[in-house]
């Protein structure tokens, strides 16, 4: 379960951030045919970000759960093999990922630069604004629960 | 938190170095900016799930318990 269970954690989470993506990139193709342009860099930023993280889950993912199937793992009919085999170029197809991600890394380093001039960064960005404040806090739980 | 904390080190260190942008960015402290944008990714999909989760009407309202305990899972791993 301790292997299994991050695992499916993960798939979910990619699967319901693609739909929220898939809603902001109509969103933004509805806004560039009124020539707005604003919603392509932060989706430049989610996307070529997404892309790399996602990938790299399902990689190391299917990876360790045919290694925890042991020999039955590297039998075509576990579905495994085929599986990893179809989707282990991704981390290098579309741009490999070291490049995706310092693709993305540049917008939050623009909202960073932008907190510190004193603008406020909206939405997602926002926690940016208190970073010092979130660094200096300490959690007062004692329990799971708590957290 | 995380995301906060490796934002704060790599914003810091970039900073203090004099070299060009790109040479900050993709050779000195490159491992460290790749670790900073993981970091805040995965929380930006944390909040992407949470948001979704708490707008979404379910047939099975059990669902949206599951889809929180799959939150704290990915949250704490």
């Amino acid at each position: 379960m301790f292997i299994l269970g991050p695992n499916i954690s993960n798939a979910l989470i990619i699967y319901i951030s693609g739909r929220v993506i898939d809603e902001l990139i109509n969103e933004s193709n509805t806004k560039v045919e009124e020539g707005n342009f604003k919603l392509l860099d932060i989706l430049h930023h989610f996307t070529s970000g997404m892309k790399s993280i996602s990938t790299e889950m399902m990689y190391k993912g299917t990876d360790e759960l045919r290694s925890s199937c042991g020999g039955a793992g590297f039998h075509v009919a576990s579905g495994l093999v085929t599986g990893f085999t179809d989707h282990a170029p991704l981390p290098t197809f579309e741009g490999v990922n070291t490049l995706m991600s310092q693709q993305s890394a540049r917008y939050v380093i623009k909202q960073v630069k932008k907190a510190k001039t004193g603008k406020k960064c909206k939405n997602y960005f926002e926690y940016i604004n208190h970073l010092s404040q979130l660094i200096s806090s300490k959690s007062t739980a004692k329990s799971i629960e708590e957290c | 938190m995380r995301s906060a904390f490796y934002l704060d080190l790599t914003t810091g260190l970039l900073e203090e170095s004099k070299e060009k942008d790109v040479v900050k960015q993709n050779e000195l402290f490159a491992p460290e900016v790749q670790k900073m944008a993981k970091y805040h990714l995965i929380y930006i999909m944390f909040l992407f799930t949470r948001t979704s989760n708490a707008k979404t009407t379910f047939k099975d309202s059990r669902i949206k318990g599951v889809i929180d305990i799959v939150l704290q899972v990915f949250a704490l791993k």
